[in-house]
């Protein structure tokens, strides 16, 4: 059973049918229930807390961000103290803050993109506190330092941003959150008029991913704001040269929609031993 | 303990439905002794309809207000650099990559011999499948081989479409989406500087499915989403329009008008005079004593 659907979720969609991501329906009130049965047995407790983190993880994936909230604030309920289940309430709410509050549809098209733009703040808003809260119990745990530099951008903050980006930055432990930082510090130093600056950053980004599409997206645009359009050219050709066969996936591309990038692996090693 | 484990696991296998992993020259601005020569890709309507036939003197223009001694060329005699710019994410697949593919086709057909056409594609990534060129074969088959996955990077990809449209032919973006920007690193408002800063005329279709009556009744009169809004006021910034197709004989019938409509097309040069040479140039454009609609860029920007 196991296995059969894992086979149905690895195989490529059908050709001409476009599908639909699902939420947890009702059997998932179930598996919650066994979830906090776990969590409560020492023996237990820690496979629960990964168990919920990979749910929230996987809802967030699936875009079922208020099925992800639930779960991760039933999680945090469990575990107060968790900065990884933390980070991942956070980056729901950071990508529900950005993709899940479309402007509506309306008559009225500037009240529309108030309400909207309520919500994203609103949302953000829990983002931070989420982030922050993470980094005080964990100051190490780099993804939530960068995102916290993102999140404080978003909200219109670009000093603290650079500030939190630029710590992340001054220890990284991961080249993929480097990637991102640097991504982000350009983007706050080009938003603040220092676009040399920004273009250093930049070409640091695509130094770390030689072959992602957004570090080159990022530096031609800066450069041709620079009035370098041939050189801007010249790095846009050099990106979608490496186009469908990249050595590394663009970080940047699942930035947003999905906070652990080892959800696979969560997934297996849950499975592994759920049959120990 | 293990049972409870595996119960656990198999109940989040079970309800967590995994789909996506456990997975002829012209310039716009030409300097001759440091006097910037403006062409402004005009296109004039009376009703639906192309008004051909006009001369230089049935128009006025405006740059930041002045009215501007005009000259006309012939768009005719000048060759196009038109770059398809086509979604083929995920939500692509089967019958609307399909009808897309028709799409260009008809697209193709428009062109006229010395005018030249280049692909784009784009999921998360940004596929460069066809550099311009002349010979329409090579970008049918191009067209051919489209393939549909992945998410969708719309503003990276008109960004690489107008920035490598730039060059001595007349520049053509038409950007073909269904769905919602969510991998671009460029945003709205990076593509609104772009396009402001560019020459390249932008269309955008975007497929919209037909609701059914019954959804239709309930809706309010404006219904255009925030990316529909956005996309529409960049292709308008760069004297294009916004196309919806909702069945594949209308996202046909878009491309061959886009392609029609080229040829039908009027090319006005002017040297500005009476304003400052640098910073964002309004153009303001109309018939005089012909009626019509004329529909150019909303102006131009020029570096300090």
């Amino acid at each position: 059973m196991l296995h059969w659907d894992r086979d149905r979720a690895e195989l490529p969609s059908p050709e001409g049918v476009e599908q639909l991501r699902q939420c947890p329906g009702p059997l998932a009130r179930l598996a919650g229930r066994l979830a906090r049965v776990l969590a409560r047995r020492p023996a237990t407790a820690d496979f629960a807390r990964r168990f919920f983190r990979m749910v929230v993880t996987s809802c967030q994936w699936d875009a079922c961000f208020d099925a992800a909230e639930r779960w991760a604030g039933e999680a945090i309920e469990i575990f107060p103290r968790d900065a990884e289940l933390l980070l991942a309430r956070g980056s729901v709410r950071e990508e529900n803050a950005t993709l899940g509050t479309r402007t509506p549809r309306v008559t009225d098209a500037a009240s529309a993109e108030s309400l909207a733009a309520s919500a994203r703040e609103a949302g953000l808003q829990k983002a931070r506190r989420d982030l922050e809260d993470a980094l005080a119990i964990d100051a190490d745990l780099g993804l939530a330092r960068v995102r916290l530099g993102r999140v404080l951008w978003r909200l219109g903050e670009p000093e603290p941003a650079r500030q939190q980006l630029e710590t992340a930055l001054s220890s990284p432990r991961d080249v993929d959150h480097a990637y991102l930082a640097r991504l982000f510090l350009g983007r706050i130093l080009q938003d603040t008029g220092r676009l040399e600056e920004a273009i250093s950053e930049y070409r640091l980004a695509a130094a770390v991913h030689p072959t992602a599409l957004s570090a080159g997206m990022a530096l031609s645009n800066a450069l041709r704001l620079a009035g370098d359009p041939e050189g801007a050219r010249l790095v846009l050709r050099q990106g979608l040269r490496h186009a469908g066969r990249r050595q590394e996936r663009d970080p940047y591309w699942d930035y947003l929609v999905l906070n652990a990038e080892d959800l696979t692996d969560l997934l297996e090693a849950l499975h592994r031993e759920s049959l120990e | 303990m293990s049972g409870g484990r595996r119960a656990l696991v198999a109940l989040a296998f079970a309800v967590l439905a995994r789909t996506g992993h456990a997975q002829s020259p012209q310039k716009p601005i030409e300097f001759r002794s440091q006097v910037a020569a403006v062409n402004v890709d005009a296109f004039v309507t009376r009703g639906d309809q192309p008004v051909p036939g006009l001369r230089a003197s049935d128009f006025e223009l405006r740059d930041n207000g002045v009215p501007q001694q005009l000259e006309l060329l012939l768009a005719e005699s000048r060759s196009l650099k038109a770059i398809l710019v086509f979604d083929t994410s995920s939500s692509m697949a089967g019958d609307r990559l399909e009808a897309l593919r028709v799409a260009g086709e008809a697209f193709l057909d428009g062109l006229r011999p010395l005018d030249q056409a280049g692909l784009v594609t784009f999921s998360q990534d940004v596929f460069w499948l066809a550099d311009p060129t002349s010979d329409k074969a090579v970008v049918r088959r191009a067209l051919g081989r489209l393939r549909a996955s992945g998410a969708t990077s719309l503003y990276d990809a008109l960004y690489a479409g107008i920035t490598l449209s730039e060059g001595e032919l007349r520049p053509l973006i038409v950007l073909f989406t269904d769905g919602e920007d969510n991998t671009s690193w460029l945003g709205e408002a990076d593509l609104k500087v772009v396009v402001q800063r560019s020459n390249a005329l932008v269309h955008v279709v975007g497929w919209r499915p037909p609701l059914p009556p019954e959804a239709r009744r309930k809706l309010p009169l404006q219904t255009e989403t925030a990316q529909d809004r956005a996309l529409r006021e960049i292709a308008e910034a760069a004297g294009g329009r916004f196309w919806d197709a909702d069945s594949p004989g209308r996202l046909r019938d878009a491309f061959r008008a886009i392609a029609d409509a080229m040829g039908h097309r009027y090319v006005l040069r002017y040297e500005p005079t009476g304003v400052e040479r640098a910073g964002w140039h309004r153009i303001e454009a109309r018939l005089r004593g012909v009626k019509g609609d004329v529909h150019v860029r909303r102006g131009y920007w020029l570096a300090p």
